[in-house]
């Protein structure tokens, strides 16, 4: 290491390129929120097409505020009494504004006053068959609803509608509400629906929830409460203190580490300037390059901790008693350099992925690394300084290394109890593994689903055609078939666009129609029977329009849609889309019968899709691991020969089989997580062996404390995270935690003759 | 549009009924000891509907039956025959299944409660004041839901040893008058016991 600065060159050095990266972080930091909590940001967004992601992002819409209450008890008075102070509890708090009811009431309103106008070409598609073929008989039957009891609120509406059809054309695009049964018998149950605000989807809400429920309780009453926003403030809760746990427990871990083993202030005061600037510069560059920073990328980037720990270990090892600090950082700069060039190229490696959140991790974690790297080599020759009372190596420290042919004999023993472990692997690729969801939300998810008799389903149908009359047709014909396939069953009540705007043929037809009906003198005949005066009769004929004006599309531009009636994507050069929800999750099945016959219509399942791309993107990061061990070992070769080079390898390779080992004996299956916790091996494992090869016999004690350091370090701050509540990062924890620990103790194997 | 408000909040009409809870107030247990208390009741029925821009009533009438096996029939047979049948699970209009939004399943709570002197089932719903006499008495049924709030003004019902007379106030000014005569209730409980539970 001829050519390092001089000291005070070092420094401003490593000032200059504190200041860069605050001046990017001046320049590039995001004017909104930069601190992500939602799932879906997560996830790739360019994975499907463009209407397929209008459609995912609308039909998401549905269900990404919105927070399910229920509450049981023997009394009704008591839970309608309860409701209300989880109403109060929930304005009060910020997280919503009104219940959905209240809200959807409202958007009905609007979107009938909007379509009044155009009653006369709006039928529902029952009343149209009907008039079709008795309008007498169609008539009678209404007449013979509001004389029974039932007719109250379609009477209330007569004056305007004396036959009932634009009430009943409005019913007909009503979602279906599917009432618990036992209305008379069974327990008393109160279900509010809350659409959550945006900006209410903190911890607080989960903590809430809780509060509620102890206080239902109390009451004797049983809360129950589903909806994506309390899981995901479930999630940020726990990543919150699973980020102040880890942090804290990696932080002592190192302290109480380096007071036992380095005993100098200078020494720990050091490695935490290496640790902090690692997380700091992880931290901004992340949020200046990629503009964002997910909740889950913190809790993966406070074990940045243990790993750039590592790196001042590595230097703080090998000083010796009044040593210059650049004698010392001559002895470690090769291993350090080839340790943060791979590690760094690992993590980089992982920013080619599609994943903003795996991106997230790649970018953190290599600019924490090469920031901590640089500190170490720029700093710590000014800032540490050994002496005698210093670093006492441990006893184990000095012990050599396993001979040669027994470490062959106990790698050989090792493999051929991991192999078993292996072929028990099966890959999975699940979305749900990667929530985190206690015990209690699902049994809530359950009770509702159960109380409601539906549960929400992510699927629902693309309608794609060539212009918007051809997209209203096509939905009209789906519906129809969907409708003849299953009788009068409710998952056949598929909503559309097309049942609040029919086809522009469909409103011809319907106009003529009731043309027929007033020509006919069956309308006035309809009103003279229920007792209308001649001016309110004339009132309701001089409302039919002189010619034919069709409502269009265009027309609910400016509404708010209720939810369940799907919605219109727009028009692009190559047509027009549109989305219907699934009325109910039985449906798909009989439903991809009727798709069979509908050309147009796609059944699109989001979760299978993200499943999908999940099990790719596993394919995917199994050839990014092969590339790049094959890199690596190029590099490797390049510098050591291949012999060396090959003995290198040994130890990342065989640390990766052993954790899937361990994971096809503990559970069976790996995922795209298990991969990604690979890559960290490779990372973390390379710099054992490359330590040790670029270490002379003589200075193998002090590398053997720089790996036990690290080794402790990272395994408990690994090992930590395999305690989250989140399945994905508990697997990505443990399978690191468990290759880490196999690394160490294939650290204390020698394969070879070190490099000199 | 109004029509559209009424339906969306009779839409979300659907809570369990609570039969379990204790009732409260003096005005229900002195209603509840002049009730004849039964498990089948049959009569006659008249209703009304007064409507705002209707100078004219609609009168309707017919028979009907309440059991707790077959459920509650309503039988109209002027001007214009057809027959509603509520039971626990479902709301059938001459043989179809209707969805009536929790209407059909309300008059089947007020009138299961009345006849099983059950009146707790109906005090879970709404607020209940009310007068009573010797031979009469009067019940004022606030609903306590905002959904039912939405839709109706109050209820008033009227009785002696049975429910004579419902008379619904709707929001919109709108009024529904049922009267009803010629009871007739099978395996009366002479005991004065509740049916089915205790109270």
């Amino acid at each position: 290491m001829s050519a390092q600065p001089p000291k005070s060159a070092a420094v401003v050095l490593w000032l200059v390129g504190v200041a860069a990266i605050g001046l990017v972080a001046l320049l590039r930091w995001p004017q909104g929120e930069w601190l992500k909590t939602d799932f879906s940001a997560l996830l790739p967004a360019d994975s499907v097409s463009p209407w397929q992601l209008q459609a995912n992002t609308a039909a998401a819409a549905a269900f990404k505020n919105q927070l399910v209450v229920l509450v049981t008890g023997e009394s009704a008075e008591a839970a309608s009494g309860f409701i209300k102070v989880v109403d109060e509890t929930l304005r009060s708090g910020g997280y919503v504004q009104a219940r959905v009811e209240e809200t959807e009431a409202g958007n009905w309103r609007a979107l009938s006053e909007r379509l009044y106008p155009y009653r006369w070409s709006l039928l529902a598609p029952s009343d149209r068959v009907a008039l079709q073929h008795d309008p007498a008989a169609n008539l009678e039957h209404f007449r013979r609803l509001l004389y029974s009891p039932l007719g109250g609120s379609m009477a209330s509406a007569l004056g305007s509608d004396p036959a009932g059809l634009y009430r009943n054309f409005l019913q007909a695009a009503t979602p279906a509400v599917s009432l618990p049964t036992g209305t008379l018998v069974g327990e008393a149950t109160e279900v509010a629906l809350y659409r959550v605000q945006a900006s209410a989807h903190g911890p607080g809400l989960y903590t809430t929830y809780l509060s509620l429920r102890e206080q239902g309780a109390k009451r004797g009453l049983t809360l129950h409460a589903t909806g994506a926003p309390l899981y995901s403030a479930f999630g940020v809760l726990s990543a919150e203190r699973e980020i102040s746990t880890i942090g804290l427990v990696s932080l002592l871990v190192l302290v109480i580490v380096l007071v036992a083993i380095l005993r100098s202030l200078s020494a720990i005061l050091v490695t935490l300037v290496c640790v902090s600037s690692g997380v700091l510069a992880g931290w901004v560059l992340t949020v200046a390059i990629l503009q964002q920073l997910h909740i889950l990328t913190l809790v993966f980037g406070a074990t940045i901790i243990g790993i750039a720990a590592d790196y001042a270990f590595h230097y703080l090892a090998h000083t010796t008693v009044g040593a210059d600090g650049r004698s010392t950082l001559a002895r470690v700069f090769t291993g350090l350099a080839a340790g943060a060039t791979t590690s760094v190229l690992a993590f980089i490696g992982l920013t080619f992925l599609p994943f903003p959140g795996i991106r997230q991790i790649g970018v953190f974690m290599a600019a924490g690394l090469l920031a901590s790297f640089l500190t170490v080599c720029l700093l710590f020759p000014v800032l540490y300084r050994s002496t005698a009372a210093n670093i006492r190596l441990p006893a184990f420290c000095t012990r050599p290394q396993i001979a040669l042919p027994t470490s062959w004999r106990l790698l050989l023993v090792v493999t051929l109890l991991a192999i078993p472990g292996l072929f028990l692997l099966e890959p999975r690729a699940e979305i749900r593994d990667f929530y985190a969801a206690p015990d209690n939300l699902q049994e809530d998810q359950e009770a509702i689903k159960h109380a409601l008799g539906r549960a929400a389903d992510s699927r629902y149908l693309l309608v794609r055609a060539t212009d918007t009359e051809a997209l209203l047709q096509t939905e009209e014909r789906l519906r129809e078939a969907a409708k003849a396939a299953s009788g009068s069953s409710n998952w056949a009540q598929l909503k559309g666009i097309s049942g609040l705007v029919p086809s522009a043929a469909r409103q011809r037809e319907n106009l003529t129609l009731l043309r027929t009906l007033i020509d006919g003198g069956y309308l006035q005949a309809h009103m003279r029977t229920l007792g209308f005066s001649d001016t309110a009769q004339q009132d309701v004929l001089t409302g039919f329009p002189a010619g034919f004006q069709v409502l269009p599309l265009t027309a609910l531009e400016g509404l708010r849609l209720p939810l369940g009636v799907g919605g219109f994507l727009g028009c692009d050069a190559t047509g027009c889309a549109s989305w219907l929800p699934l009325p109910s999750t039985e449906s798909a099945q009989t439903l991809a019968e009727v798709l069979d016959t509908q050309s147009g219509v796609v059944l699109i399942d989001p979760v299978a899709d993200i499943n999908g791309l999940l099990a790719s993107y596993r394919i995917a990061v199994i050839k990014l691991l092969g590339a790049g061990s094959g890199l690596i070992s190029l590099v490797l070769v390049l510098l050591l020969g291949w012999r060396l080079a090959l003995r290198v390898m040994i130890l990342p390779v065989m640390s990766c089989m052993f954790s899937l080992a361990l994971c096809g004996y503990t559970n069976g299956h790996y995922s795209i997580v298990n991969l990604l916790a690979l890559l960290l091996i490779v990372g973390v494992s390379l710099d054992y062996a490359i330590f040790r090869a670029f270490t002379r016999t003589e200075n193998q004690p002090a590398t053997s404390l720089a790996i036990a350091l690290s080794a402790l370090t990272s395994v408990l701050a690994f090992g930590m995270l395999s305690f989250s509540s989140t399945p994905l990062i508990a697997s990505f924890g443990q399978t690191v935690a468990f290759g880490l620990v196999f690394a160490y103790l294939l650290s204390w194997c020698r394969f070879g003759a070190q490099a000199q | 549009m109004k029509h559209s408000l009424i339906l969306l909040c009779l839409l979300c009409c659907f809570n369990k009924a609570g039969i379990c809870a204790e009732p409260s107030g003096q005005v229900l247990a002195q209603v509840a000891q002049r009730l004849v208390v039964g498990t089948s009741l049959q009569g006659n029925f008249t209703q009304e509907k007064h409507l705002a821009f209707l100078q004219e009533p609609f009168v309707s009438s017919g028979e009907f039956s309440i059991d707790r096996t077959e459920g509650l029939h309503w039988q109209v047979i002027e001007p214009l025959a057809s027959l509603m049948v509520v039971d626990d699970s479902k709301v059938l209009l001459d043989g179809r299944p209707v969805n009536d939004h929790g209407i059909g399943q309300l008059m089947g709570l007020i009138m299961f409660g009345l006849m099983e002197n059950r009146l707790d089932t109906v005090a879970d719903y709404f607020a209940i004041t009310g007068e009573v006499s010797a031979n009469h008495w009067r019940l004022s049924l606030q609903p306590l839901s905002p959904r039912l709030k939405s839709v109706l003004q109050h209820i008033e019902l009227h009785g002696d040893k049975y429910l004579r007379e419902i008379e619904i106030f709707e929001r919109d000014d709108n009024r529904t008058v049922i009267l009803l005569s010629g009871m007739r209730t099978v395996n009366i409980d002479t005991t004065g016991a509740h049916v089915g539970s205790t109270p």
